[in-house]
């Protein structure tokens, strides 16, 4: 393919030019284009990042038309306000303890199916990736249907087999529970590239030299993927820590508060205290940003991973007698993770009746309906709120894309000056948590004077901000491992810097822009916290309208059937990309 | 500690890597195991360390049975007191130099401090003692060989395996730390087995060599038998002889060649089976005119200390010699006069042939 593609090139010169000029072309672009390029990226996340960080100091939030510089520091004073101290102190044990709930998860998963001859590897495999598929509030929604202290599945059950015990979801350790499931794939995946690309020869030479399987674990196989637990720990806290939809269903019910949800409140009292909750997102962002340097010093300590010159046949533990009962553990992660909230979802769409006090009623003529699913894909809610959702994400993944193929090959293939800036900008949107970026952008867009607040296509631009940084490592990775010569000789054969682009780079990295492509379609798909803010009645999407259908209760049978249309998708989605092989499932 | 190998089979799935070896390595010894890659040397000694399970054999080290596969006994890995250098070195890279030579000893229940005096004895041995304190990820590859060889050293292993531990290191190293192990080997008295596919090492060494082809040991002898006469042609391909052909016909002291009309004489009558005569380039001779077989010259190529030809011979093949260079050196084009002492043609069968199986043999 790739020589096919060359010759093609070859084999049809452009018009002759004089020899100076074309030795001018043959030199490296010197990228004049990354000016404009660094404006757009610069616009679309720097503006709304200053207009949070304005609005903490001035006197008033930006409007229409007034943008106020009138610097102050008496919104400071929301620090001695009650909740204050108990929010952020309930983030960090929820962050803390979630993130270990979630390593460890990942890490046993990782290590039984990396190093072990657990059975059914390839699906205790899948098991650690699935809950991936589910998004984190979707979950969250699932499980405060199983575990609503008065009503949920969980203690209907325990009372029909007359256990006298009750869950109570809406609290700590319910919270933590769920972001500790949901959060533990991204850990597992971290983990498990670690401990399958470990040269087996280390361990073995633990072993020749005197070390028994358990001395070897302790002294060699731990150690060494030290480096990738502590990033993906480090990595899984901020996500947990500036979580909303999970805190916002899960925790608020239950009267605990944590920093996302406090912000979101301030943000929707009336009349709104966006000053307040703007110096809260700053406080946000200063321990997200903290905690995201540590994780980069951190990853870019020299790794352990090493590679050695031989066939890689990492050495897999014998368990013994320990090998089913240890599948049964992987099994029970599957059922809180995936199957009970699944069945949850499942029950309550088909349930015709809102209120069950037993199991019993089920069997009574015409308590079970699968016809909700049918209703609810022909209501006008699901079908505009669909295709809200389907127009939005995929014009923001084909956008995202191309932007992120601009930047990326600026960066890595240009010698442009902006191209250091050009990166560091685009993944600012890493440190900048989902609910603060989503007041900045709202911010911004009500006071841009284009008049884009309230259509669909402010959605779309906030999605590309907030995507950036994941759209770039995909395509950065398929740059970097597609050899630049290969371009070069077609430049060298005649061909314009733009045509050896087209014809060559861009059909070789097809797969890794395919696969960037649907990562950000997916992630368009699954975000709610940024459109939290931005939508308005006429732009609806998917997953607002779920979330919205729950937090108001109304219509409990119509969100849960909805949620498992969604879930559906989103494990099309997900599973594309993996189909088309390098997939970029990291977040 | 003498090793025993006994009737060692190792299969995967439907590929056979070991196929019933027998082998001896005496107190002290340095056997050398020669081959290409995919040979089975690496698996035979990964049996020894106890790293495959092999599917058929004994091996015992000392007075101990390690391995027995009629009983079933197989001591694990940690309890046979093998060292080992792996051809990746294996060092591990989040310890420091003295942490990875004091953990075997470590193993071993030795105290602290001892382990420690110990271990500086040993790095002072490959003349690390002044980085003991470094980490290892930031050694060079030479010195991360040493470590692994220190590690190995300081657990004083009944025997010593290498796995073509020099493979990964620059050809001056190379040649520089084949000499320290030798000496090393030979000052302690280490039993070691030594993996390698480059003959030059073989040679350098060796007590003895057992050169190995498709799972099984083909010959068996000191480095100086190996390389004066080779078992089979593939053998002598092997060490480095580039003039081999194939054999037409054979009457007393006489060998005809199949492909050329040329006839070369050897030192003693052609023994029956007879199918490939070898020359080593060392062994041919070129001069500008004489007596011997005509030729042309087409390649020369200057080696310093010698000079390496190509000459077409006009009624033959094309034969490569090294001559000492020299005043009288031959440029490329010039007519050549080629001399082949009777001596220099080894007469050898393609290759060894499978050793007899008592069954098959009756049969």
């Amino acid at each position: 393919m790739t020589t096919m593609q060359s010759t093609r090139v070859k084999a049809r010169p452009s018009a002759p030019s004089p020899a100076p000029a074309s030795r001018r072309r043959w030199r490296r672009p010197k990228g004049l284009g990354s000016l404009p390029l660094l404006l757009v990226v610069g616009f679309l996340i720097l503006v709304p990042a200053g207009f949070v960080l304005l609005a903490a100091f001035s006197v008033d939030i930006p409007r229409p038309g007034s943008i106020n510089f009138d610097l102050t520091l008496k919104h400071l004073a929301v620090f001695t306000e009650p909740g204050v101290l108990k929010a952020t102190l309930n983030s960090l044990i929820i962050g803390v303890s979630a993130t270990l709930l979630a390593l460890l998860i990942g890490g046993f998963l990782a290590f039984v199916t990396a190093r072990t001859n657990i059975p059914m590897r390839g699906f205790v495999f899948l098991i650690g990736l699935m809950p991936l598929f589910l998004p984190s509030y979707v979950g969250a929604l699932a499980w405060s249907i199983l575990g609503s202290p008065v009503a949920g599945l969980l203690n209907i059950g325990m009372r029909d087999l007359g256990i006298d015990f009750t869950v109570n979801i809406y609290s700590m350790g319910g919270v933590v529970l769920v972001m500790g499931m949901f959060y533990a794939p991204y850990a597992f995946l971290l983990m498990h590239s670690s401990m399958s690309l470990m040269n087996p020869d280390l361990e073995d030479a633990a072993g020749v030299h005197g070390g028994s399987t358990w001395q070897m674990l302790r002294s060699v196989t731990f150690p060494l993927a030290l480096p990738a637990i502590l990033g993906s720990a480090l990595l899984v806290f901020t996500h947990i820590f500036e979580n909303f939809p999970v805190s916002q269903v899960l925790a608020t019910p239950g009267q605990i508060d944590t920093l996302p949800t406090f912000i979101y409140r301030l943000m929707n009292a009336s009349p709104s205290r966006g000053n307040e909750a703007a110096v809260m997102a700053v406080v946000l962002v200063l321990v997200v940003l903290l905690v995201t340097l540590g994780q980069r010093r951190i990853l870019a300590r020299r790794s352990y991973t090493t590679v050695s010159g031989k066939g890689l046949k990492a050495r897999r533990i014998s368990l013994g007698r320990w090998r089913w009962p240890l599948f049964a553990v992987a099994l029970v992660y599957l059922l809180l993770s995936i199957v009970l909230p699944l069945a949850a979802l499942v029950l309550t769409a088909v349930r015709t009746s809102p209120y069950m006090q037993s199991f019993n009623d089920l069997s009574a003529p015409g308590a079970i309906d699968f016809g909700s699913f049918g209703r609810v894909l022909q209501s006008d809610l699901f079908l505009d709120s669909a295709g809200n959702s389907v127009l939005v994400a995929v014009v923001s993944a084909a956008l995202g894309t191309v932007l992120a193929f601009l930047v990326g090959y600026t960066v890595y293939r240009t010698k442009a000056k902006a191209r250091g800036a050009l990166e560091g900008v685009s993944m600012v949107p890493l440190a900048i948590p989902a609910i603060v970026l989503g007041m900045g952008l709202l911010w911004t867009w009500l006071v841009m004077p284009v008049p884009l607040y309230g259509t669909l296509a402010v959605l779309m631009i906030a999605f590309i901000a907030v995507q950036m940084p994941q759209g770039l490592r995909g395509i950065a990775s398929s740059i970097q491992s597609t050899e630049r010569d290969l371009e070069d000789n077609a430049v060298l054969h005649g061909a314009r810097r733009s045509r050896a682009v087209l014809s060559i780079t861009v059909p070789l990295m097809r797969v890794g822009i395919a696969s960037t492509f649907l990562m950000l379609l997916m992630l368009s798909m699954r975000e709610l916290t940024v459109p939290l803010f931005l939508y308005t009645s006429d732009t609806h999407i998917l997953s607002i309208t779920i979330f919205d259908q729950f937090e108001n209760g109304g219509a409990l049978q119509q969100a849960a059937a909805m949620s498992v249309i969604y879930c559906l998708i989103m494990f099309v989605l997900s599973y594309l990309p993996r189909r088309l092989g390098s997939g970029g499932m990291t977040p | 500690m003498q090793v025993t190998i006994t009737n060692l089979s190792l299969a995967y799935g439907g590929f056979t890597a070991v196929k019933g070896l027998d082998l001896t390595i005496a107190d002290g010894e340095s056997i050398v195991l020669l081959g290409q890659s995919g040979c089975g040397k690496t698996s035979t000694m990964r049996c020894i360390a106890g790293l495959e399970e092999p599917t058929g054999g004994r091996i015992s080290i000392g007075d101990t049975v390690v391995f027995d596969h009629e009983t079933g006994r197989s001591v694990p890995s940690f309890r046979r007191n093998v060292g080992m250098v792996f051809q990746s070195y294996a060092v591990w890279p989040h310890k420091t130099v003295l942490e990875n030579v004091t953990f075997p000893l470590r193993m071993k229940k030795v105290k602290r401090g001892a382990a420690r005096d110990k271990a500086m004895e040993v790095l002072g041995l490959v003349g690390l003692d002044h980085l003991a304190e470094r980490g290892a990820s930031q050694l060079s590859g030479g010195q991360m060989q040493r470590v692994a060889l220190a590690r190995s050293m300081a657990m004083e292993p009944s025997v010593l395996l290498l796995d073509e531990p020099l493979s990964n290191l620059d050809a001056r190293l190379r040649e520089d730390l084949r000499v320290e192990l030798r000496h090393i080997q030979q000052e302690r008295g280490l039993t070691s087995m030594y993996v390698t596919h480059d003959q030059q090492e073989a040679l350098a060494l060796a007590d003895r060599i057992a050169i190995m082809q498709g799972g099984r040991i083909t010959q068996l002898g000191t480095p100086e038998e190996v390389y004066a006469t080779p078992a089979s042609a593939s053998i002598a391909k092997f060490m480095g002889v580039t003039n081999v052909f194939a054999v037409g016909g054979a009457s007393g002291n006489r060998v005809t060649l199949a492909d050329h009309a040329l006839e070369l004489l050897t030192a003693s009558a052609a023994p029956a089976g007879a199918a490939s005569v070898a020359v080593r380039p060392e062994d041919v001779v070129v001069r500008g005119e004489g007596s011997g077989l005509p030729g042309t010259v087409e390649v020369c190529v200057y080696q310093g200390s010698s000079v390496r030809y190509q000459v077409r011979l006009d009624d033959g093949p094309l034969l490569d010699a090294v001559c000492p260079a020299g005043p009288g050196a031959l440029a490329r084009g010039e007519r050549a006069s080629v001399e082949i002492a009777p001596e220099a043609v080894l007469v050898l069968p393609d290759e060894v042939e499978a050793a007899p199986v008592p069954e098959e043999a009756a049969a």
